[in-house]
């Protein structure tokens, strides 16, 4: 079998803080394909974010810290990389979009010196040379009349525009990798429709894989090949897009879909919610962490975290005591 | 709802505009922002009207505007049959009892430094408690109704989660048994598996308390769910108003359609199949609306008539307001 | 959508059932109970910064107070020429026959002694000038901060009116001598507010209230003198102009805080300086002067704070359930913007301590023979050449020390009060 593009094993992350030690990623391994979509959903404090960071060793150090585990990146392992070779990684062969389009960017430089920069940092070119590689990145990520644009500050851009602006340098030492995290969740539909749209394309042409962190399970249904589920630091369900879908076998996901409501929906659907809150990470249970706000609990789950185990014939990892059960309910 | 309810509020014409100031001492007006411009629509006693709208649509301005939070720069809103905006301050306390709201940010809404029992009680301070009951009694039961323990009443909304912070803010605006509640974006900062939980919540104290929502949000998939009758606003005016079927089946505004196309549908099979309208560029500045229809620079079927007059805004079939040259087309 | 019914795979249960109804029973509260004020009195005691802050003021406090009212000490009395300036003896010999553990003054008064008693005028001036300017200072800021946003009602624009033609009519009234103008005055302002739509025309207004202004103030005035009447009726004219103009909430807070900025722009000891010049010297005059220079700092601060507060939706949430203004600015923004005043104070005093020191060290503070740290420096910093070490060292270690007191529990506080606030 070929070498997977991005291999994770048993990553674990904690953070020291004065209430105690935060439990923030317990032990997530999975794999990432070339040129594959992987979505990674889950709600806040699940660790997303932060097993994203910590591939690229981005966490602060202390009060985080990454106790175990390897990021094999093309068979190198990230965390134990020197920093000089890291640098390289950071921004050449992976590349990040953040959050927050508003504070992303450098207020204090112009949109193209910024594009510009990776360009020369990563890619050796000339000034010439890299702007009119930037201004030829800002027309693709969809910006008109881009060569005027590069001149212009990030408070002229709109929101939409930063993000795009943001992909462009993501995608300016052509990445084998792309890391968006929640990059749509400041924005408006019908400006996040316009970047789905776009990195889809992108991902499409380019043949990158991407790593898409979000709450939003309706933008990984138009997006991902996979999905992980992450809960409480650990990944509960993984599987093609379909099997999450369609297939669904934990608890917690099940508790994701029913909570949204669908614009197809018959008139007088009650939501189904999930009762309770998230675990504090702090003092997780000995058990499953979602056994609290379960309505499957047996005796099992009090007593040990289950392992993900294969639950279909491709690939569709799910780890919770209870899944044939679930699975036979659901048929 | 069925048209024959009563009307709740009625909301004409009204208009709010933002002054924009220049000038370090005395300053002068040079612009505004027309946050709302001439947006009129009903709410029914006892049903769930949805807001809905991207950023700086001006939706939050028009609750706020109907509160007289802000002072409206024309327009009227009646609350059954008084025109609010005729009364003066001590008139409009009244008035405030029957009117509350719920905030976006349930952090923000609620002071730091007062318990949570002391947040429940400022309306009953103000206002009295209905009923003549004692006030204890009222905030323990105010407690219970949104779902919080009554222990809880000496604790501070820090030790609280963003969702038990949302319950909080709720039994506020209970707590003088108000007819209409304006609820601002009550979901939008909290957790997908929260956000059903408060839903669920103001639904059922809806059905149990006969409350009137107007009910904002930029989620349509949300606002689709709650309301009975939606309304989708754009820079500052009503473009679409109609029945939440309706409005679904028949979207009769481009803007509502590439709306409606640009919610992600968390499913893998639709995703696949089903066609999106992806709207060109960015949403104008309210400063600088654009001449003639508002929608016209990104309006994938402009025509010369958009660019120069504003369409009307018409009862086009019964109980569905569009304003658009084109609606017609859709009508079938 | 997998619509499951727990019911058809119910597996037996052992937890407690969860239900939509039961979300009260298992909803916890998830951080321990304790009020944000205990929050950041842990913090402070639990910090090294603010435990020897907090341990040098109340120190040097205690002995002060200690020292006011059960060691009896008369100033005026206290000098002995044949110990002059003689260094510090713990063990009574020929030369100098009593202990003087910081040695003695130029006078012969034993240092120890006043520079215990010196710090209940340092102590003094620190507070009362803080005072001042945290009282002023603050009102003025809090009223710009809340007045630029939220929209005066007619009874406060009437009370602020009143209040501004009042003020602006006390120079009239003090060029005429007669207190009576004030009153007129302000009964303009406020007769500008109440008829707010009184001819509406902007320019008929302003000419109609300037020509009241001038009657206001010329009138009078030709009892005492045409030419006193001249200027004060000039006076009057502009003073009603402006109050026709009613000052509304944004313009209220620019003025006051471009005043503040004028202040601002005297190097501000230069400023205290001239106003001392100005009151005569003496402790009280110098509390004055150090209050006075300091009141931006304090307005700037509190307006900054209430902006922000006010922004907040919690705000807005008390205005929706109509609370009334005073309500909002006690209950919601004051214990919200305690935090920063706090802070400020203390550092506040600090520097106020300072600047008491430097004014007596110029003789402009203290009168003598009373003691002060500043005018004991000054006092004694001559002798230094001829080797009089202790005269000098004391005092301005004792300066040192309650300024560094000050600062280190202020950057506590700061530090336990945290702005950014956990949540």
């Amino acid at each position: 079998m070929e070498q997977p593009l991005l291999e994770i094993k048993d990553l674990r992350v904690t953070f020291h803080t004065d209430d105690g030690t935060v439990h923030a990623v317990n032990g997530v391994s999975y794999k990432l394909e070339k040129g594959e979509v992987l979505g990674i959903v889950g709600e806040s404090g699940c660790g997303k974010s932060v097993h994203a960071l910590s591939i690229m060793r981005l966490i602060s150090i202390p009060p985080g810290r990454i106790d175990s585990g390897e990021v094999l990146f093309y068979g190198k392992d990230l965390l134990k990389l020197e920093f000089e070779e890291l640098r390289q990684v950071r921004g050449g062969q992976i590349a990040m979009v953040f959050q927050d389009p508003m504070t992303s960017l450098n207020p204090a430089y112009t949109v193209g010196f910024q594009i510009m920069e990776a360009l020369t940092v990563h890619k050796k070119l000339d000034q010439n040379q890299a702007r009119d590689r930037s201004a030829e990145l800002l027309s693709l990520v969809g910006i008109p009349d881009a060569r005027r644009r590069l001149d212009d500050y990030p408070h002229q851009f709109s929101g939409g525009m930063r993000q795009r602006a943001m992909i462009a340098m993501a995608l300016s030492c052509e990445p084998s990798l792309l890391i968006a995290d929640e990059p749509t969740t400041a924005l408006d539909v019908t400006i996040q429709a316009q970047i789905v749209d776009l990195v889809k394309r992108l991902q499409r042409d380019y043949g990158m894989a991407v790593m898409w962190i979000t709450h939003d399970l309706g933008v990984v249904a138009e997006l991902a090949h996979k999905i992980n589920v992450m809960y409480a630091g650990y990944i509960i369900e993984r599987g093609h897009v379909k099997d999450i879908f369609k297939r669904t076998r934990h608890p917690y996901t099940l508790g994701l879909l029913g909570s949204l409501p669908r614009l197809d929906e018959a008139p007088g659907t009650k939501l189904v919610s999930i009762p309770g809150l998230p675990p504090d990470l702090v003092a997780l249970p000995k058990g499953c962490p979602f056994v609290a706000r379960c309505t499957y609990v047996t005796d099992s789950c009090l007593e040990s975290m289950p392992p993900l185990e294969n639950v279909g014939d491709r690939d569709h990892l799910v780890a919770c005591w209870n899944w044939a059960a679930i699975a036979e309910g659901a048929a | 709802m069925s048209a024959e309810s009563s009307v709740l509020v009625k909301v004409q014409n009204l208009t709010k505009y933002f002054p924009i100031n220049k000038g370090i001492l005395f300053q002068s007006h040079i612009g505004d922002v027309k946050a709302v411009d001439d947006v009129s629509f009903e709410i029914y006693s006892g049903e769930t009207l949805g807001l809905v709208g991207e950023t700086g649509c001006g939706k939050t301005t028009v609750g706020r505007t109907i509160l007289r939070l802000y002072e409206p720069t024309s327009g009227h809103v009646y609350f059954e049959g008084i025109d609010l905006m005729s009364l003066n301050e001590s008139g409009m306390r009244a008035f405030r009892k029957r009117m509350q709201m719920i905030f976006q940010d349930p952090y923000a809404s609620l002071n730091p430094r007062m318990t949570v029992g002391s947040i429940v009680a400022a309306p009953l301070d103000v206002h009295g408690v209905p009923d003549g009951k004692d006030k204890k009694e009222r905030i323990d039961e105010l407690l219970d109704m949104v779902g919080l323990n009554p222990d809880f009443v000496n604790r501070y909304p820090h030790e609280f989660s963003g969702g038990q912070r949302q319950r909080i803010g709720i039994a506020r605006a209970l707590a003088v048994n108000p007819d209409l509640i304006i609820c601002d974006e009550p979901i939008s900062s909290l957790d997908v598996s929260i956000q059903a939980q408060v839903v669920n919540l103001l639904e059922e104290l809806q059905g149990r308390l006969g409350l009137t929502y107007l009910f904002i949000a930029h989620d349509l998939s949300m606002v689709r769910h709650i309301s009975d009758r939606i309304a989708v606003m754009y820079l500052g005016k009503v473009v679409e108003l109609a029945d939440r079927n309706e409005i679904y089946l028949r979207p009769l505004h481009p803007y509502t359609q590439a709306l409606m196309s640009a919610v992600p549908v968390p499913d893998p099979d639709i995703a696949e199949t089903r066609h999106r309208v992806i709207l060109e560029g960015d949403l104008p500045s309210p400063a600088h609306p654009p001449v003639g229809c508002n929608f016209s620079t990104r309006c994938p079927l402009a025509k010369e008539q958009c660019f120069t007059a504003d369409p009307e805004y018409r009862e086009i079939v019964p109980g569905h307001w569009v304003a658009c040259y084109f609606a017609d087309q859709f009508v079938k | 959508m997998p619509t499951l019914t727990p019911a058809s795979i119910m597996i037996e249960r052992k937890m407690t059932k969860t239900t939509q109804s039961d979300i009260a029973t298992i909803d916890y509260a998830v951080r321990e109970h304790r009020s944000l004020w205990v929050d950041a009195w842990r913090r402070l005691v639990s910090s090294r910064t603010a435990q020897a802050g907090l341990f040098i003021v109340s120190f040097l406090i205690l002995t002060t107070v200690l020292a006011h009212f059960f060691w009896e000490y008369n100033p005026k009395t206290d000098l002995d020429y044949t110990l002059k300036l003689k260094p510090p003896t713990l063990i009574p010999n020929e030369e100098v026959p009593s202990v003087h553990i910081f040695g003695t003054d130029k006078l012969g008064r034993d240092i120890f002694r006043r520079v215990v008693h010196g710090g209940w005028n340092t102590l003094m001036v620190g507070i009362i000038a803080v005072t001042i300017s945290l009282v002023i200072g603050g009102l003025l800021g809090l009223l710009a901060g809340f007045f630029e946003s939220i929209e005066m009602t007619r009874l406060e624009k009437i009370l602020l009116l009143v209040f501004l033609g009042g003020l602006m009519g006390f120079l009239p009234a003090w060029i005429a001598e007669q207190p009576v103008q004030i009153v007129l005055f302000a009964l303009l302002g406020g007769a500008a507010a109440m008829f707010e739509n009184f001819l509406a025309g902007r320019s008929a207004r302003v000419v109609l209230f300037a020509a009241v202004g001038l009657l206001i103030g010329g009138g009078l005035a030709l009892f005492v003198s045409p030419y006193t009447a001249i200027v004060t009726g000039l006076l009057g004219g502009l003073i009603g102009a402006a109050l026709s103009l009613q000052l509304g909430g944004s313009l209220f807070s620019n003025i006051t805080m471009r005043a503040m900025d004028i202040v601002l722009a005297f190097p501000s000891y230069l400023l205290a300086i001239a106003i001392v010049a100005f009151l005569g010297t003496g402790l009280e005059k110098g509390m004055v002067a150090i209050g006075i220079v300091s009141i931006p700092v304090f307005a700037r601060l509190v307006r900054s704070s209430v902006l922000s507060v006010v922004q907040k939706e919690y705000i807005l949430a008390a205005q929706s359930v109509g609370e009334g203004h005073g309500r909002i600015i006690f209950r919601h923004i004051f214990p919200n913007v305690l935090s920063p005043i706090t802070v400020q104070t203390t550092l506040g005093i600090g520097s106020a301590i300072l600047a008491a020191a430097a004014l007596g060290f110029l003789g402009l503070g203290a009168v003598p023979p009373e003691p002060e740290w500043g005018a004991m420096l000054g006092d004694s910093y001559k002798y230094l050449s001829s080797g009089a070490w202790w005269a000098v060292v004391f005092p301005g270690v004792a300066i040192m020390l309650i300024v560094l007191g000050f600062n280190l529990l202020g950057d506590g506080l700061r530090d336990a009060l945290d702005p950014k606030m956990k949540v």
